[in-house]
């Protein structure tokens, strides 16, 4: 028996009424014997959620980390790695600590750019035959690129052949003047190969766009601008 | 008395689902013996009403109770108010239906209502509201009050004559039978 039922009849002063006692309990448990079936939307608010990390890790795949933490990564190893080299540089042999001295001094004297300028247009220059000298001579009236006219390349070659004539150091003024245009004429050389025109050509484009007639005009007359055509008469030489 | 519904502590969904199993029969009882024609869906209706009060329900497991059958109550009057405005339904009459074995239904009826559901449904309406809320809802007379929005001692003289009629309604058919 409820205890509702014994509450409620002993407000209305009737405990000691078995009938209606059993009547009252009779409709308390016929309505409510039967349990409603929640509806779907009832479950829902009274099922549990599994939280969602949960159902990350038992999907067993990891986030891949961001684009910064990776490159955090990479220069840290980066970091590391260089500090480790140094460090057994440091320990190492004063005969390695001197290897890699060395090693460091030859790449920082591969790097000198008047260095590697010097010793191509020495090398050029010691091989140059002097015969050379003549078809640049013939090839030079073709070079008016550099903007002076007609009248002046031939007043030009006017004054070389004087100071042709009258200077002794002829050679060694178109050495210097091979010094200072090789490194133009080198790269027309082998196109200019086959033809005493082509070849001016290219040593004109290339000549005049340096200042090797400008210097050898200064310093030893014609035989510059000469020496710094022959230069690619002597490219042309050994492509053939 | 009523078992604490919330008497599970833990998190609101936790207390909650303690508060349906616990008043869920009781509500489906009160909205059956009023004559609610789907009281299952009418119980899923409170609870959900309840479901989005729960957390700012005050007064404890008293509260929890009160609030759960003044929602219920709603819904009956709400259901009656419609009813009122609908025609008129014939009731199925038995002597014209030619099957002579007992349907699903009827079974089920005869399961859930019995002889003192049909008892209830003799008293009239007030007499009969007190006396599910106190009996099946499990209310105190403070509780009933409140959901039926009216003074204590006129819920209990509503209660006391509902005794009286039940009592002499049970008389007469113990002489009867």
């Amino acid at each position: 028996m409820s205890e509702f039922v014994d509450v409620l009849l002993a407000e209305s002063e009737l405990s000691d009424d078995m009938l209606l006692r059993e009547l009252l309990g009779e409709l308390e448990r016929e309505t409510t014997t039967v349990r409603p079936m929640p509806s779907a939307t009832l479950s829902a608010l009274m099922s549990p959620k599994r939280p969602l990390s949960a159902r990350v890790g038992t999907r067993g795949a990891r986030r891949r980390p961001s684009f910064a933490a990776r490159s955090a990564i990479i220069a840290s190893a980066a970091v590391i790695g260089v500090v480790a080299l140094g460090a057994g540089a440091a320990a190492a042999s004063p005969a390695t600590r001197s290897a890699i001295d060395a090693g460091v001094a030859a790449i920082a004297h591969l790097f000198e750019p008047s260095h590697g300028l010097g010793t191509h247009g020495t090398t050029k220059h010691g091989a140059h035959p002097p015969e050379t000298h003549g078809i640049h001579q013939h090839l030079s009236r073709f070079t008016p690129s550099d903007g002076t006219s007609e009248a002046d390349h031939a007043s030009r070659h006017q004054r070389d052949g004087s100071q042709n004539g009258d200077d002794p150091n002829s050679e060694s003024n178109a050495g210097s003047g091979l010094a200072s245009g090789d490194t133009k004429s080198d790269s027309s050389g082998p196109e200019a190969s086959g033809s005493g025109e082509s070849g001016s050509d290219a040593s004109v484009q290339s000549g005049d766009a340096k200042s090797g007639d400008s210097h050898g005009g200064d310093s030893g007359g014609g035989d510059s601008g000469h020496g710094g055509r022959g230069d690619d008469a002597g490219g042309h030489a050994t492509n053939h | 008395m009523l078992r604490d519904p919330s008497a599970h502590r833990g998190t609101s969904m936790e207390r909650f689902t303690a508060a349906y199993r616990e008043l869920a029969p009781r509500v489906l009882g009160y909205l059956r013996s009023h004559g609610v024609d789907d009281p299952e869906a009418a119980t899923d209706d409170v609870f959900l009403a309840l479901h989005r009060r729960f957390d700012s329900i005050e007064g404890g497991d008293a509260g929890v109770r009160t609030l759960t059958f003044s929602i219920a109550h709603a819904r009956l009057v709400d259901f009656h108010r419609a009813q009122a405005r609908r025609p008129m339904q014939v009731p199925f009459e038995t002597h014209e239906d030619p099957r002579r074995s007992a349907s699903a239904e009827e079974v089920a009826i005869s399961m859930v209502g019995g002889p003192a559901t049909a008892l209830l449904a003799h008293l009239g309406s007030a007499q009969q509201e007190v006396i599910s809320l106190r009996v099946i809802a499990g209310l105190s007379l403070e509780e009933t009050a409140q959901v039926m929005d009216r003074s204590v001692g006129s819920v209990k003289q509503l209660q006391r004559r509902a005794l009286e009629s039940m009592r002499s309604l049970l008389a007469k058919e113990t002489i009867d039978v």
